[in-house]
């Protein structure tokens, strides 16, 4: 579609406009890989000079290595978990008239994470579960699970229709249907929810940071006290490591089933 | 498919038990937590973390009573429409160049444009550092042309750069769903009847796409007054909000009935806001068809 | 290649949803063995509904479905043996053609050898040989048709079901489908019920003919039965092109159209305004002065107003009075002096012709 004006000049200047909102959503992001190739203690720009030596510390920080480790095994089992929670449901969601239940489960969304948090550590505290591995995975399932349904939901509504009835009238029993027609068919759409689950689980914070333990924390969470203490490059370190796992999962979601349609219109 | 008829493909038996995980989790990990958040703000803090036996109203009279709180929600709410103005102001053209963009392109700037709504905030707050910073890419950029830097961060200025970039992708998301109804031959339309271009704006596209920008701004509006991680780490301490006492109440004073309450009183704001929104939403849509 | 074709019995089949007028009403009906029925009807008049209970895909509210007497209304669909093709096909698009037609028989669980002889058997049954290892959008239109057509024989089911299965294909695929189906139907005596709002497959394919409307039967017979002796305005309306002539019926059963007397039909009719139905191709039209009197005919004048060659065919438009009359002449040219102006003379037998109160709403 042209831009309609007519005149060079405003087109020019819309152009310039755009460019530099562009660069100014961008310029954070970007930014963090030049400035973790800092070789200055502090954050100054431009650095004085290039090297590794923040990836070499990052290397060598054993609470930083310890925090990625234990996100990336978070990740997973939350990803496994979350998924054999949510493809179930988000079938039934389908096939049944089940609107306020749905409502319910994405509820979660839409309350500020400092309220879900705080709640969490209320109830975490009694039962020992803050800093644990089951205290993080259930917060986690909070988070992630409105997601995988809205991704799942979507990838089985998107589904050709009649294929499941041909199937049941071919003598394929439900579970036969569910196996051999219907989870096949939304391997794209469950695919998406896994990176979309794993990735949300990956960059969550504000809960974690409620739920997380001195001896049990993500790497958001580590990069987080440290950025509060310290203003040192190897934030950048562990930043651009964040960006590209982030960059790489994006690009997977946009190939499986659409950017926009994963992340829908809104809610965080 | 009639839902009649999609219902009768699975008994509802079989319905409950898919579903009942998640109920669980939901029930387990969502509504019990925020009962017992609620229950909470009825009891009185004692020290370490322990609450009080009784039930009563005193640590709402505590609240509500202390002017530091009226002033933290007044911070919240006018951080939240300084910061929605601004982020629908910045995302509008970034919404109305992808709308514009030829097909082939749309995709890409979408994903160029929304992806870091995927990326930690933390990440995205510290992107921030190395260009408010007092060493950073602006002031140096403001020094070079002679003029001294006023303090960028670490004060409301940085809370506002950082939110607002951190907000957009969520408004561009909802503009570009507003914008769907605009459609290209309506702008011709009205060139064609001698319209000029910000004529057409500002009589045709503007008020089109005023259910996006209002969605835009409860998203941004409500989830600046939500916003913690940001707050923190650009306001230095020195942005003192709803958000951040909540936090500093639950894990540094460890008075939890007090986050409690102040919790509340956040769900609160949510529900009057979205009540307000609701309203005016069916105006609009009323007015423009 | 099926065992003994089985009868298919409706008995006061009903379907509600909620406390809406019900969408089938009170149905009973019987499809003999190996005949192929056909449910005609509008959109929304609940041929579908009734083939998806008869699949067991939607559940009767009341009333009994039986086959070869054995009760199976409460049976699940992937209990009933059924053979079902559905509207868009609903192949799966994750398997190949083979695969697709495999699928029925693998859920039966036979074995590999019978799987794969009988696979090839009905891949050749509709002649698609060699495209079995395609995927369902590598295949056209009326190939993926075929496609399901096999996925649903190859269980030698006791009932073929058939929704509206030419409906996304065009005309002249349509045609050789229709032939091909109703071959494949005849050939393996099948018992078939044929869904469509098309009054023309009906006609070309059906044994018999059951037109619904609003849920409820409004008559049931042979495709020439249901064209020649319609039980109803709405049947005749439905089923082939008609005209409608408003009439009026004297108390001794003599009729007039705008000022023709008729010689009455029959004594049983009330008197008053009636509609007299017929169809064009049963009107004969003559110059006022060749007309010949026949006795067995009825004739009313009129002006011919324009005249359509369609190649095989002449339609003629004639005004009887302010109402349009299409005649349609087969074959030779009629005759190349009648301009439009000219009166003209319509007759027709009283057999060929259909009467009916002006209150049988059309």
């Amino acid at each position: 579609m042209p831009y309609p004006t007519t005149h060079w000049a405003g087109r020019l200047g819309f152009g310039l406009l755009v460019a530099v909102l562009a660069a100014y959503l961008l310029a954070p992001v970007i930014l963090v890989f030049p400035m973790s190739l800092s070789a200055d203690t502090a954050l100054s720009w431009p650095p004085s000079g290039w090297s590794l030596r923040w990836y070499a510390a990052l290397a060598s920080d054993r609470g930083m290595v310890e925090a990625l480790r234990n996100s990336l095994l978070l990740g997973a089992v939350v990803t496994a978990v979350c998924l054999l929670i949510a493809v179930p449901a988000a079938v039934a969601l389908v096939r049944g008239r089940l609107a306020p239940l749905a409502l319910l489960l994405t509820l979660p969304l839409l309350l500020p994470s400092i309220v879900l948090g705080l709640g969490l550590l209320i109830v975490f505290v009694r039962f020992g579960l803050v800093g644990s591995w089951p205290g993080l995975v259930a917060a986690h399932l909070l988070v992630t699970l409105p997601y995988a349904l809205r991704v799942l939901e979507t990838a089985l509504r998107a589904l050709p229709p009649g294929v499941e009835e041909a199937a049941a009238s071919l003598g394929a029993r439900p579970l036969a249907v569910t196996l051999r027609v219907t989870l096949p068919l939304a391997a794209p759409g469950i695919a998406a929810a896994a990176i979309l689950v794993f990735l949300v689980s990956f960059d969550e914070v504000v809960i974690t940071l409620f739920v997380a333990g001195p001896h049990l924390t993500t790497l958001p969470v580590a990069l987080y006290h440290h950025v509060e203490s310290r203003t040192d490059p190897l934030a950048a370190a562990v930043s651009a490591l964040l960006v590209l796992v982030t960059l790489v999962s994006v690009l997977a979601l946009e190939r499986l089933v659409g950017l926009r349609r994963a992340v829908g219109g809104g809610g965080s | 498919m009639n839902a009649d008829e999609a219902a009768e493909a699975l008994p509802r038996l079989a319905l409950a038990s898919l579903i009942l995980p998640a109920l669980a989790v939901t029930l387990l990990t969502f509504l019990w937590p925020l009962l017992r958040l609620a229950g909470y703000a009825f009891h009185e803090g004692a020290p370490g973390g322990a609450i009080g036996a009784d039930w009563t109203l005193v640590t709402w009279a505590k609240v509500l009573g202390d002017g530091w709180h009226h002033r933290l929600v007044l911070n919240s709410l006018a951080l939240a429409a300084t910061v929605t103005a601004l982020t629908l102001a910045a995302a509008y053209p970034l919404a109305l160049a992808v709308h514009r963009s030829p097909p082939r392109w749309r995709n890409t700037l979408v994903i160029v444009f929304v992806s870091p709504l995927l990326l930690s905030a933390v990440v995205r707050s510290y992107g921030w550092l190395p260009i408010l910073g007092d060493q950073g890419v602006v002031p140096g950029l403001l020094r070079s042309a002679g003029i001294e830097p006023p303090p960028l961060l670490f004060n409301g200025t940085g809370v506002v750069v950082g939110l607002v970039e951190i907000l957009m992708p969520y408004a561009i998301l909802s503009l570009l769903a507003g914008f769907g109804r605009v459609a290209g031959d309506l702008e011709d339309a009205a060139a064609s009847l001698g319209a000029p271009p910000f004529t057409v704006f500002r009589r045709v596209i503007l008020p089109l796409s005023a259910p996006g920008i209002l969605l835009g701004g409860l998203l941004t509006f409500v989830l600046t007054v939500g916003s913690f991680v940001t707050p923190k780490l650009l306001g230095g301490g020195r942005v003192p909000l709803i958000a951040t006492e909540i936090h500093d109440q639950a894990i540094v004073t460890l008075d939890w009935p007090v986050a409690a309450v102040l919790s509340l009183v956040t769900l609160l704001l949510f529900g009057v806001l979205l009540g307000a929104y609701g309203r005016v939403i069916r105006r609009v849509e009323e007015a423009i068809g | 290649m099926p065992p003994m074709p089985e009868t298919l019995t409706l008995d006061r089949l009903e379907k509600r949803f909620g406390t809406a007028p019900p969408a089938v009403a009170a149905l009973s009906l019987t499809v003999g063995a190996g005949e192929m029925l056909g449910l005609l009807g509008p959109s929304g008049c609940g041929k579908t509904t009734v083939l998806r209970m008869i699949a067991g895909l939607a559940a009767a509210t009341s009333g009994r479905i039986l086959v070869g007497g054995r009760d199976i209304t409460r049976q699940p669909a992937h209990g009933r043996g059924m053979g079902l093709v559905f509207q868009n096909y609903a192949l799966f698009p994750h398997m190949s053609a083979a695969a697709n037609i495999a699928f029925g028989l693998q859920m039966r669980r036979l074995s590999a050898r019978d799987i794969r002889d009988r696979t090839r058997r009905a891949l050749d049954l509709v002649r698609l040989g060699p495209l079995a290892e395609r995927r369902p959008k590598q295949l056209s239109g009326g190939q993926q048709q075929r496609v399901a057509l096999a996925r649903a024989l190859v269980i030698e089911p006791n009932v073929l079901l058939l929704d509206e299965p030419l409906s996304n294909l065009d005309a002249t695929l349509r045609a050789d489908m229709l032939a091909e189906i109703r071959d494949l139907q005849r050939r393996l005596g099948i018992t078939a019920v044929f869904v469509t709002h098309d009054q023309s497959e009906a006609l070309a394919v059906c044994d018999r003919i059951a037109v619904l409307r609003g849920g409820r039967l409004e008559q049931v017979g042979t495709p020439r039965e249901i064209h020649d002796r319609p039980a109803s305005r709405f049947v005749a309306g439905f089923v082939g092109r008609v005209n409608q002539l408003p009439a009026h019926r004297a108390a001794d059963g003599s009729l007039s159209v705008h000022g023709h007397a008729l010689p009455g039909d029959s004594a049983d009719g009330r008197a008053g305004t009636v509609q007299l139905l017929v169809r064009p191709h049963h009107i004969r039209l003559d110059a006022p002065a060749t007309a010949v009197p026949d006795g067995d005919r009825l004739r009313v004048g009129g002006v011919l107003r324009d005249r359509i060659f369609l190649g095989d065919r002449t339609t003629l438009t004639v005004m009887v009075g302010p109402t349009p009359v299409s005649v349609e002449w087969q074959g030779s040219d009629p005759p190349a002096a009648l301009a439009p102006g000219d009166p003209v003379a319509l007759s027709w037998r009283r057999t060929d012709m259909s009467v009916f109160p002006e209150d049988d709403p059309p």
